[in-house]
């Protein structure tokens, strides 16, 4: 079921192409490097996001232009900040312009009057292909999902999934009679079922349809077979639950399963869980790029599935409580919940809280603490209005390198600039340099921006641009090519200590500029050959030191420019977001590569910016027990993963235990003493808060 | 069956000292696991001497008279196997086994090879097309994404997976030993039959045919097609599911015997997460050992009816739930003839089978 024609008197939706955009749709740039979906195309059917507020119902395709909207969660049919959606050509392959992928070829409109608060004008990015064999030929979004029976014991709480990997057919996710507590599971890379489906791709399994499949095929690896949950010819899907272990697995098992080997309280009867299993390339792309179409799907879904189960009991609320963990990020990022899910996530999470109030997204606060992939420039850290930094890229990195540099609000861009150096012994074609202003030629619309090629001998190896995101904050992006022959391109970057030249004469007392790398390692099953780049600080900061010396458990150590504080998750800034920061339950520090929240010198003191962590739970074992044990993807298999993501996991199992007891979501943990006056706060207990917020999860 | 010669690992097991694998087939001996079990061998050069000279010094004691009448041993009586060493009862299984096989290649129709069992037709296996193959190292790329969480368990299976066995049914060397024999023995017979089937067919293995296979092992000296590991597996399989039903001794025998066939599905495909087999050598083998199994298992005076499998490759994946039945089967190339036959049974198997049957855990009668 796509939607309708548009109305007469609708108006074009234009479509918007940003620096990442640019990047991975270039056959020059980035594209050959990219996930294979797209380096592979061109395609039928793309995922694709709004971006500006507008009602979802007022979007509309001129034919033979077609637009699909997944289950949202919109009760009150009102403009949403952001809308995921799908798009095609009567399912005919779409023409790609090089720069711009399949965008220019679709023609949206919007009808109704023009929502204004979002202070934008509605735009659309298509990101990510949908594979032919996953695109239902008969979506119906008010089918009933085919097999689904209220659960026997009415829902206290639900605990929503979105993960890779989701082993639905485990039994420490059955009740205490057997069946299977996970009420809804959407597979978004699976093939589509022949029938009428309730998913606009994808394939949606229900808790009476897992309940036969387990009965029907014993071998659980003939069940995820026989289900379509393991196919080789579906890259996004895969041999994922082939294999022993996953992501998702290990998270679900602690979410909500119960095995010997999950520990905290047991996930009873009344809790009902619904999942979602994202594309297995959404960890590809280090930029993150192109997946928010299926994650801000996910998030609909789970609302929307949770608000038909609420459905089944008139006794009962409108909305059930629910704790939604999403166990995964970006590192780069505005970091101030001004990217488009964050507004998205903020917007759908006031909402609900408004008719539920025990509703709760949990992200991970993320792992990189330690990795140096953060660094923090005030005007105290300029000599001459400049400072100079040193970006290292790993030799045999076979994805592309990002790093961002994000300026303030209200930053005074007038002579700014910012200059791009190849590692010593290389020299680039041009000076690499670019500016803070709206590039001459770029009428088109949307932000301000402008963009550099950065080249070598010849070749295009990176893409530096400056755009003024949403109209509100100016972002450099340094993109570089792989630094080995990658996909069989003839041109990489060079590897080694890249240096970047920033000149801020416009850098005022209280601002900061902050540059952020994206996440570059390999998820392993997905053999993408990323390798992590770093920064380096080459010149003395304000502190008189070059490196990174702040103390991560609470110390007195003075802060680098090349900073932990301030690595959190990119896409969990909204303040409406539960962050959950790691520790370790030998020693009750934080764990060493949790990320945290950032912090400022304010004449002695340390302050913090921006959002930190809600609470600290468990992330480790011990020392000598990294991680924590969980269930793998088999009936009875056990693996142990190390991460924030397993501590988002416990927070979600402690507050949906909490909420199913009749207490408070957060009720019990253990606080972190702080100073009644914020004034008296001390800089070791600024860092702790930063990397705990308000306290332990007790486990 | 193991990959490459020498490649031993179980030394010590059982009663077996130095299992050694295929080892043997160095000296094309084909005794595989049994070779030098229990060979006495000589005394080191010490000892020997030490020998003769007690030898002279003591002689005078026992006199000079003619040597006294002793009884006869029985002939060809099976109560003497147990006297005999464990390499001599090996090569007896042998000459007992591989006198009743038999195979032919038809000179006007050469595209397969056709086994059978004193004259009981086992298989007939058509040579795979070059575009199956083609596909199928496509799916050999695929398994490679579970080297990472596999590679420990399938170099500890280069020899015969037999500790694999062993733990599914709680198998030890001083209750089980014969039971050991019993697994090692249809191993090596499942080896011989595998590498005669091999040998006709000559299929190249698929790090052959695409360079991006790139295995994790050594690719094997021997043709692809049908997978050793695989007809091994399965004729174990079909042994031991047999022996425990006998032994009726295990309170969760279904479950047992659910487990005997996943290992044996599970070991032929490491073969393929490793790069070394296509899933078409899974199903090849797995057709063909479980034939050598009932082969055996008519050896062992069990008369099992062999049902002629013909099997003819396509492009398909291996799980044991196709291959377990029958029209999931058929649909994927392998189909069996309507009835079977069974085959002799034999002296030295049949003394086998009943040491392997009082190995049941049973309170004494």
């Amino acid at each position: 079921m796509d939607m309708p024609p548009p109305e007469a008197r609708a108006r074009r939706l234009p479509h918007y192409t940003g620096p990442y955009e640019r990047w991975i749709f270039s056959a020059a740039l980035g594209r050959p490097f990219a996930f294979p979906a797209i380096s592979d195309g061109p395609d039928r059917y793309y995922g694709a996001l709004t971006e500006g507020a507008l009602v979802p119902a007022r979007m509309g395709a001129a034919p033979p232009n077609a637009l699909r909207l997944p289950p949202l969660w919109n009760p009150q049919d009102e403009a949403l900040a952001a809308v995921p959606f799908a798009v095609h050509r009567n399912g005919a392959t779409l023409p790609e312009v090089d720069g711009e992928g399949p965008a220019p070829g679709i023609e949206l409109t919007l009808s109704g009057p023009s929502a204004t608060t979002e202070g934008m004008r509605p735009r659309y990015r298509v990101s990510y292909p949908v594979a032919d064999q996953s695109w239902v030929a008969d979506y119906d979004l008010h089918h009933p999902p085919e097999g689904w029976v209220a659960p026997a014991t009415p829902p206290k709480v639900i605990v929503g999934i979105i993960d890779d990997g989701i082993p639905f057919a485990h039994r420490a996710f059955l009740d205490g009679a057997g069946r299977s507590r996970i009420s809804h599971c959407w597979l978004q890379s699976a093939a589509a079922p022949n029938r009428r489906a309730a998913v606009p791709f994808g394939r949606e399994f229900t808790n009476a349809e897992i309940d036969s499949l387990r009965a029907q095929y014993p071998d659980e690896t003939q069940l995820y077979r026989e289900a379509g949950g393991i196919d080789a010819g579906l890259p996004d899907l895969g041999l994922h639950l082939r294999g022993r272990a996953s992501h998702g697995a290990h998270i679900a098992g602690i979410c909500a399963g119960n095995d010997p080997r999950v520990s905290g309280p047991v996930s009873g009867d009344d809790i009902q869980i619904i999942a979602v299993q994202l594309p297995n390339t959404v960890a590809w792309d280090t930029s993150g790029f192109g997946k928010e179409t299926y994650m801000l799907s996910a998030l609909h879904y789970i609302l929307n599935r949770a608000r038909q189960i609420a459905a089944q009991y008139p006794d009962g609320p409108a909305e059930l409580p629910l704790i939604v963990n999403f166990s995964y990020g970006w590192s780069a990022n505005r970091h101030d919940g001004g990217a488009t899910m964050e507004r998205a996530f903020q917007q759908l999470l006031t909402r609900r809280k408004a008719i539920q109030p025990a509703t709760a997204l949990n992200m991970p606060m993320g792992n990189n603490f330690e990795k140096r992939m953060h660094a923090q420039i005030t005007r105290a850290d300029l000599d001459n209005d400049r400072q100079s930094l040193g970006w290292w890229l790993s030799p045999d990195d076979m994805t592309s390198s990002y790093l961002e540099i994000w300026f303030p609000k209200g930053f005074d861009p007038r002579g700014s600039r910012i200059t791009v150096q190849p590692p010593l012994g290389c020299a680039l074609d041009e000076a690499a340099t670019i500016t803070l202003r709206r590039d001459a030629g770029e009428s088109g619309g949307g932000d301000p921006r402008r963009f550099a090629d950065v080249r070598m001998g010849g070749d295009v190896i990176g893409q530096l641009s400056a755009d003024k995101h949403f109209n509100e904050r100016w972002r450099v992006l340094l993109a570089l090519i792989p630094t080995g022959y990658a996909q069989g391109a003839m041109r990489r970057a060079p590897a080694g200590e890249w240096r970047l030249g920033l000149k801020l004469p416009g850098l005022r007392q209280a601002e900061a500029v902050h540059v952020w790398l994206q996440r570059d390692d390999d998820p392993g099953v997905l053999r993408s050959g990323g390798r992590q780049s770093h920064l380096v600080a080459l010149e003395p900061d304000a502190n008189g030191g070059a490196e990174q010396t702040e103390d991560g458990q609470g110390g007195r150590g003075r802060l680098g420019m090349v900073r932990g504080f301030g690595t959190f998750n990119g896409i969990s800034s909204s303040a409406a977001v539960t962050r959950v920061a790691g520790y370790d339950l030998s020693t009750r520090l934080p764990s060493r590569y949790s990320g945290a929240g950032g912090l400022r010198q304010v004449a002695d003191r340390l302050q913090p910016w921006g959002v930190g962590p809600a609470f600290a739970a468990p992330a480790d074992q011990g020392q000598f027990r990294p991680g924590l044990p969980s269930i793998g993807i088999l009936s009875g298999s056990g693996v142990r993963l190390q991460g924030t993501s397993a501590a988002a996991a416990c927070a979600t199992r402690w507050m949906a235990d909490n909420v199913a007891k009749g207490r408070a979501l957060t009720e019990g943990l253990d606080p972190l003493q702080m100073p009644s006056d914020p004034e008296e706060m001390d800089s070791r207990t600024a860092k702790r808060a930063a990397r705990l917020g308000a306290g332990w999860v007790r486990w | 069956m193991s990959a490459s010669g020498g490649f031993g690992g179980f030394g010590g097991f059982g009663g077996f000292g130095g299992f050694g694998g295929f080892g043997g087939f160095g000296n094309f001996t084909g005794l595989g696991g049994f070779l030098g079990a229990g060979d006495t061998g000589s005394y080191d050069p010490a000892t020997t001497m030490g020998l003769l000279t007690t030898s002279e010094a003591l002689g005078q004691l026992a006199g000079t008279g003619l040597p006294p009448d002793s009884s006869e041993l029985n002939m060809n009586d099976p109560a003497n196997m147990a006297g005999w060493a464990v390499w001599v009862r090996g090569s007896l299984y042998v000459s007992e086994f591989m006198h009743g096989l038999q195979w032919q290649i038809d000179a006007t129709d050469p595209g397969h090879v056709s086994l059978s069992f004193d004259g009981v037709p086992m298989a007939t296996l058509h040579r795979p097309a070059p575009q199956v193959l083609q596909d199928q190292c496509s799916r050999v790329r695929d398994y490679a994404a579970l080297r990472d969480e596999r590679g420990t368990e399938i170099v500890s299976q280069l020899g015969f997976p037999t500790p694999y066995f062993s733990m599914l049914l709680g198998l030890h060397a001083g209750q089980h030993k014969h039971t050991f024999e019993l697994i090692t023995a249809t191993q090596v017979m499942a080896a011989h039959v595998a590498m005669v089937a091999k040998a006709a067919l000559a299929v190249r293995r698929p790090d052959q045919i695409d360079g991006r296979v790139m295995p994790m092992l050594p690719t094997p000296g021997h043709p692809a097609f049908p997978s050793a590991h695989a007809t091994e597996a399965y004729a174990v399989a079909t042994v031991l599911d047999h022996l425990v039903q006998s032994w009726g001794t295990l309170a969760d025998l279904q479950a047992r015997r659910a487990l005997i066939f996943g290992l044996a599905e599970r070991v032929a495909v490491n073969r393929t997460v490793a790069g070394v087999h296509y899933p078409i050598d899974s199903w090849c083998g797995a057709a063909l050992g479980t034939a050598v199994g009932k082969a055996v298992l008519n050896r062992c005076g069990q008369p099992q009816p062999i049902r002629a499998a013909t099997y003819v490759a396509a492009d398909h994946d291996f799980f044991h739930v196709d291959f377990s039945d029958e029209a999931r089967a058929a649909a994927r190339g392998l189909t069996y003839a309507p009835d079977g036959q069974t085959a002799d049974p034999g002296t030295g198997f049949g003394w086998l089978w009943s040491k392997a049957l009082a190995e049941r855990q049973a309170p004494a009668s």
